[in-house]
């Protein structure tokens, strides 16, 4: 609807209220030449020079040129110029057209050497008035010279007589220093004595202030995101070479851009900058706080575009046009009467890379500072929800006010436009997510671009057909994510998507069933003196078939143990809980290790219908004789490290998994081992999730990696080598999602208030 | 994610050989089973499994050897396994299928097997 609206606004009142449109733009070789023609008549070759070129439009005269369109005056310089910036060897020239070509503007270093000397001062600036006043030059009064701030300047100034509005004021200025111009401006500027009833939108100065503290906010508080972002993922260990290199990239564009745009000179400032807030700012805010961050990170950190990712998008891409359209819905249809639309986006016009100008990195980042920093930070400040509204309210208008000032004229106008943007983006932010607001300003930034460029060409059709594919396509992914979104629990986040259907109603069953099922692990494991143990179950995405469990023996032993029930799903859910079940009640009437796990054998052999199985690892500690007595039925072998000795062994007594195979076969294969511990040793029970863990090389963490992992682990106790076990694992997987059930149950032998927990 | 996963059916000295090529988890299991299945309905009960490419396993797979073997050393056939790479064998292993399984190098070595033990003696 954003959509259809914002483009019907646009198809309306674009033509009308476009200031562009009635501008000469010249091509960026053009505009090349032309200043390498003015610089040539002012002493300077450019021949070989680095060129830069800056677009720029300046409001109060882009205002009253449209309030008052009969002012021939006002059409003498258009408000749209250009700066050219020729790199010299210490320092740079600069040449300023209007654009028609026109100059107005000439700044060169003090020891600025001219090719063509002058005779005197005066003759200096003579030949800028002539140049800078054309055909007028009638019509300007004689040179008043006047006192310089520096003594060794000599400053002119010519002013014109304006026949017509006397509220515009247009003179020329030049500097000049021992014979040689080195600075002159031709400047047409309204003033606001003649019509005091009326504004002329001339805040420039009030927006100059506010603009130079925005940026600087926004500035450090993206690249404070950025930082937090990436500590953010390399904590938690998800897709951080991704998050890496998305923000890699993002940083080498911004620089390219700030090259290109302005010069090896401001770029590494840009870059020192960047990289300077990169590493200090990031610790604000809480990244747990920012949920809305999940499918941007999906976007940089999976391949494919998930359906909610795609949604956000869509929706972003979607309300594009509406953004586009806030200026003109305001000055276009007299919703603040006086209020004029500047053209923006200029720069695209003279780019040497208008791709990358057009998607004006810097204002997308005007959004994401607001909502993915302000945000929080509002958030985690301020506890009572009317006071932050009061203080975004506000806030947001006027930061989005500045941030997106295409609208001038009364001061309301650029207010209504910043809370109208403010509102827009709030939407996307409160319903989908920060990739939204992303989407939204970048698509915008395009729009904009694509508009003024066609514009300048007249080629309307090939933008408005690819605009129309986009458009369509976001549709279309915001279609197909609203669809699929709300059957896929990782596509989306459950908050933001009400359950609907059967599909839903299983899926919340299944995952209540999950929850039912990881309460069913102990929740802290038994506590024997001279001994510590901790154990861990990370589930996962699916209901898994892993167990852990503790024993109180008949014979005040502890039982203590791992099992991992064949497939996945609720089946091997169900044949776990099965497991539980019958190893607690065959504990309480036995202790001899191996009837135990041969009578939970017999059990599960008559139930599991062949194709499930069962492994166990269990052992039973007695704690006095600091003995282990260990089965390992069917399941992977147990690390035991032997801290004296500093050796490490895997424990594999033979044995079948459960449910495999009748009584006989299975009693005659199991083997009960013991083991005989030492001060320091540990054991160290595990499922094959863990072995099995497979990073993006498709390879396996194994035996090995885990044995030295648990041989760095002699100082800590049970719960800080789990904790070891577990990073290692994690380092290893660098991001990928685990795709078993990972459990351990570590044993240490040893006093615990000798061991530092992890 | 689905991960490839063939079976190759063919027959040596009236043996049905089943090359399986990929990865047996979860979500291939079910076409081995229906694979077994249609052998064991047809009377094919002289099963070889030849292991050469089959580069993972998951205990889902592991059931398929299972659920079957007991139905088919009724009617006198049996299950051989052959050409397991090492990390595949450590997992037969680890479960107790050397126990339960007679598993050799390659296939001849199988047919070879069949002949000196049809049924493995457990």
């Amino acid at each position: 609807m954003a959509a259809v609206a914002g483009s019907v606004i646009l198809g309306v009142w674009f033509a009308q209220y476009w200031p562009a449109r009635s501008w000469t733009v010249l091509s960026r070789d053009q505009v090349l030449a032309r200043a390498s023609d003015v610089a040539k008549q002012f002493g300077l070759t450019t021949g070989k020079l680095n060129t830069y070129v800056k677009a720029s439009v300046s409001q109060p005269l882009a205002y009253y040129a449209q309030r008052h369109p009969n002012d021939a005056n006002a059409r003498t310089i258009s408000p749209l110029s250009e700066r050219v910036k020729f790199d010299l060897p210490d320092g740079s020239a600069e040449v300023g057209l209007d654009s028609t070509g026109r100059p107005i503007f000439w700044n060169v270093p003090d020891d600025f050497k001219s090719a063509t000397p002058a005779v005197s001062e005066s003759d200096a600036a003579q030949k800028a008035f002539a140049l800078m006043s054309g055909a007028d030059a009638a019509l300007f009064s004689a040179a008043s010279r006047s006192m310089a701030d520096d003594p060794a300047d000599e400053e002119y100034v010519w002013k014109k007589r304006l026949p017509d509005h006397a509220d515009l004021r247009d003179q020329i200025k030049a500097t000049v220093r021992n014979t040689v111009l080195t600075r002159a401006e031709r400047a047409l500027t309204p003033t606001t004595e003649e019509d005091p009833d009326e504004e002329t939108g001339d805040n420039h100065e009030y927006w100059s202030v506010l603009d130079a503290v925005f940026y600087t906010v926004c500035t450090v508080a993206d690249v404070g995101l950025f930082g937090i972002y990436v500590l953010w993922a390399v904590r938690r260990a998800v897709n951080h070479r991704f998050s890496l290199t998305a923000t890699g990239v993002l940083f080498v564009l911004l620089v390219v851009r700030s090259y290109v745009t302005s010069g090896p000179t401001s770029s590494l400032f840009f870059a020192t900058v960047f990289l300077l807030c990169l590493t200090t700012v990031g610790r604000g805010i809480s990244p747990a706080a920012m949920p809305k961050w999940m499918p941007l990170e999906q976007l940089c950190g999976l391949a494919p575009l998930s359906r909610a990712a795609g949604r956000s998008l869509g929706a972003g891409v979607l309300c594009s046009p509406m953004l586009v359209a806030i200026p003109f819905l305001i000055a276009g249809c007299g919703l603040i009467p006086h209020s004029v639309v500047v053209a923006q986006n200029v720069e695209v016009l003279y780019s040497r890379i208008s791709l990358l100008d057009s998607l004006d990195l810097s204002h997308a980042l005007y959004a994401l500072a607001f909502f993915g920093f302000g945000v929080p930070v509002l958030t985690r400040t301020f506890r009572y929800r009317w006071l932050r509204w009061s203080i975004a309210l506000p806030l947001g208008t006027v930061f989005f006010a500045n941030a997106t000032r295409v609208v001038t004229g009364p001061v309301a106008a650029p207010l209504t436009a910043g809370f109208m943007t403010l509102a827009l983006f709030g939407f996307l932010y409160k319903y989908f997510d920060l990739l939204a607001v992303v989407a939204l300003q970048l698509t915008a930034g395009l729009l904009l671009s694509a508009i003024t460029l066609a514009n300048k060409g007249g080629t309307v059709w090939p933008i408005a057909l690819a605009l129309a594919a986009v458009l369509a396509a976001a549709w279309w992914l915001a279609k197909r994510g609203q669809e699929v979104a709300h059957g896929d629990p990782r596509a989306t986040n459950p908050a933001l998507v009400g359950l609907r259907g059967e599909r839903e109603k299983l899926q919340a069953e299944f995952s209540v069933a999950k929850r039912a099922q990881e309460e069913m692990l102990p929740r802290t494991p038994p506590t024997i003196p001279g001994y510590s143990i901790a154990a861990s179950c990370t589930p996962s995405l699916d209901v898994g078939g892993d167990l852990y469990d503790f024993l109180q023996l008949p014979d005040g032993r502890i039982g203590l143990g791992v099992a991992d029930v064949s497939g996945k799903g609720v089946p091997a859910a169900l044949y776990m809980t099965l497991t539980k079940g019958l190893l607690a009640s065959v504990c309480q009437d036995t202790a001899e290790l191996a009837s135990v796990v041969e009578q939970v054998n017999k059990h599960l052999h008559g139930v599991t219908r062949k194709k499930v199985f069962v492994t166990m690892a269990l052992g039973f500690l007695d704690a006095e004789k600091r003995t282990l007595q260990c089965v390992r039925a069917g399941h992977n072998p147990m690390v035991w490290r032997k801290a004296a000795k500093d050796e490490t062994t895997l424990v594999a007594p033979a044995g079948l998994g459960l449910g495999i195979t009748a009584g006989r076969v299975f009693g005659t294969q199991l083997k009960v081992i013991d083991l005989e511990l030492a001060e320091g040793d540990a054991v160290v029970f595990y499922s094959d999730g863990i072995t099995e863990a497979m990073n993006k090389g498709l390879e396996q963490f194994g035996e090995q990696r885990l044995m030295d992992a648990v041989a760095q682990t002699d100082r800590l106790d049970a719960a800080g080598t789990r904790d070891a076990i577990l990073k290692a694992v994690r380092e290893f997987l660098d991001g990928v999602h685990p795709q078993d059930d990972m459990t351990l149950v570590v044993l240490r032998v040893g006093d615990e208030r000798m061991r530092v927990s992890g | 994610m689905a991960n490839p996963f063939s079976i190759h059916k063919s027959t040596e000295n009236g043996l049905s050989v089943l090359a399986l090529e990929g990865y047996l988890d979860a979500h291939t299991a079910p076409e081995f089973e229906k694979t077994v299945q249609g052998e064991f309905e047809a009377g094919r009960v002289k099963m070889v499994v030849e292991c050469s490419r089959l580069s993972y396993i998951s205990s889902a797979g592991l059931g398929v050897f299972m659920s079957f073997i007991e139905e088919i050393r009724e009617a006198g056939g049996d299950i051989k396994i052959c050409g397991l790479a090492p990390k595949v064998f450590q997992v037969f292993d680890i479960l107790g299928f050397s126990a339960l399984f007679d598993i050799v190098p390659d296939l001849p070595a199988a047919v070879q097997r069949f002949q000196d033990a049809p049924v493995k003696e457990t």
